[in-house]
């Protein structure tokens, strides 16, 4: 017995931090500059008092009233995210209640960054097919950009929020996902943090101290700290060996695969990804250039956005890789179920 | 790639002539050396020759030559 995934719905932030909006911030200067090394124009941003998980609920509100899916099948939610409504309790179980989901529904959080959803494709695809559950929302929620300093433009630039919902099921072998792959390397875990807030080191005043690094962006330990060449290095060189590693798995070429689709983390990072893999236009797709890096949920608003645009065809094959904070990453290829996208 | 190749990739990189550049130019003195020109100089290394340069090596060197050194060292190694 194999999962698939049926259908997919996202939720971007409501308000536009726009690319003139940093120009008046930064600079024409600067924002050319930043604009050349990301390809990010525009980032969708929730307004204040909205949580990742309210744009999780909004997606996955809309995927559940357009698919008519009965709620009570659902026995498995898994809510991913780095920005959690709260220390204690796990936000999942306020989202299994505010979906009126089944109280037999098992329900927790993973918190993995942009690499989050698939693994918790992987898990939720373990529980399906070994019998453990039988229907799963997967569901992921980030509002990163409030864990920016403002002046800081190496990641206030690149920065978006947004979540999504991704409902999955069984289907038969030879469907749905064929395989995973997941890695990590911990030693690289201080390339992509935010020092202080966690048991570690609680937040304080000194926490809060700010400080100018020497390409002059401004930020304190309580902010997003992210080493973008070192990220950037990371990200091509594990991409190309990962998606080699797998495809060997299956015993695939990248020829065999319909559609690639990469953690959306920078437009000219994903179109060198793309040279260096020799995949042709028409099997790529990339949407962040209007809608910013959305951390974790990147990945399934890429591909509801290549759904939306046609792109995914019944029994097509797709691959979906994921990589950041850790540092870790994970990737799956999915034989395209014939239902995906209708109602049910 | 010969050392004049690799003058001339960097110079484009940087959006300067290469003639404008030798293996002694110290690239601190460059208003282009910036976050963006690393992340260029990663790239064109990479596809150009095949060679994972480390984030350190580029950030350390003082002068286009140092590059260069640690590219040649890797592609020895």
């Amino acid at each position: 017995m194999s999962t698939a995934i049926l259908d997919v719905e996202y939720e971007l932030g409501r308000d536009t931090l726009s690319y003139e909006d940093l120009e008046r911030r930064f600079g024409a200067d600067v924002m050319k500059k930043a604009l050349s090394g990301s390809g990010i124009r525009d980032r969708r941003i929730a307004p204040e008092g909205v949580c990742g998980s309210d744009l999780a609920f909004a997606s996955a509100t809309r995927l559940l009233e357009r698919t008519g899916f009965d709620r009570g099948r659902i026995d498995l939610l898994i809510f991913c995210s780095q920005s959690a409504d709260y220390i204690l309790p796990t936000t999942a179980c306020i989202l299994q209640d505010k979906l009126s989901l089944s109280k037999s529904c098992a329900a927790f959080d993973l918190n993995l960054g942009c690499s989050q959803y698939i693994y918790a494709l992987g898990v939720a695809h373990g529980m399906i097919s070994s019998g453990i559950a039988s229907c799963a929302l997967v569901l992921t929620g980030d509002t990163m950009s409030r864990t920016v300093h403002p002046m800081d433009r190496s990641v206030v630039t690149l920065l978006g929020d947004g979540g999504s919902a991704s409902l999955l099921t069984r289907t038969r072998e030879g469907w749905g996902f064929l395989g995973f792959d997941f890695g990590t390397d911990g030693s690289g875990y201080k390339n992509l943090m935010i020092p202080a807030g966690g048991f570690r080191l609680p937040r304080s005043e000194a926490t809060a101290c700010e400080v100018r690094d020497p390409e002059g962006n401004i930020r304190s330990q309580n902010d997003m700290y992210m080493n973008g060449l070192a990220i950037f290095h990371f990200a091509i060189w594990v991409v190309p060996e990962t998606v080699d590693r797998l495809l060997r798995k299956l015993s695939l070429t990248t020829e065999d695969i319909d559609l690639f689709l990469f953690h959306q983390a920078n437009k000219f990072m994903l179109e060198y990804l793309f040279k260096k893999l020799r995949i042709p236009p028409e099997k790529r797709h990339i949407f962040i250039e209007s809608i910013g890096n959305t951390s974790g949920s990147s990945v399934p608003i890429v591909l509801a956005d290549a759904m939306q645009a046609g792109k995914i065809k019944p029994g097509a094959l797709v691959f979906m890789m994921a990589f950041g904070v850790g540092l870790s990453w994970a990737a799956t290829v999915i034989r395209w179920p014939e239902s995906a996208g209708s109602p049910l | 790639m010969t050392r004049a190749e690799f003058i001339r990739d960097f110079a484009e990189v940087l959006g300067t002539t290469p003639d404008l550049l030798d293996l002694g130019t110290e690239l601190g003195t460059l208003d282009a050396w910036d976050s963006v020109a690393y992340l260029s100089t990663l790239v064109m290394i990479d596809d150009k020759l095949g060679v994972n340069l480390s984030p350190d090596a580029l950030r350390n060197a003082i002068t286009m030559g140092d590059i260069l050194k640690a590219v040649e060292s890797k592609l020895e190694g």
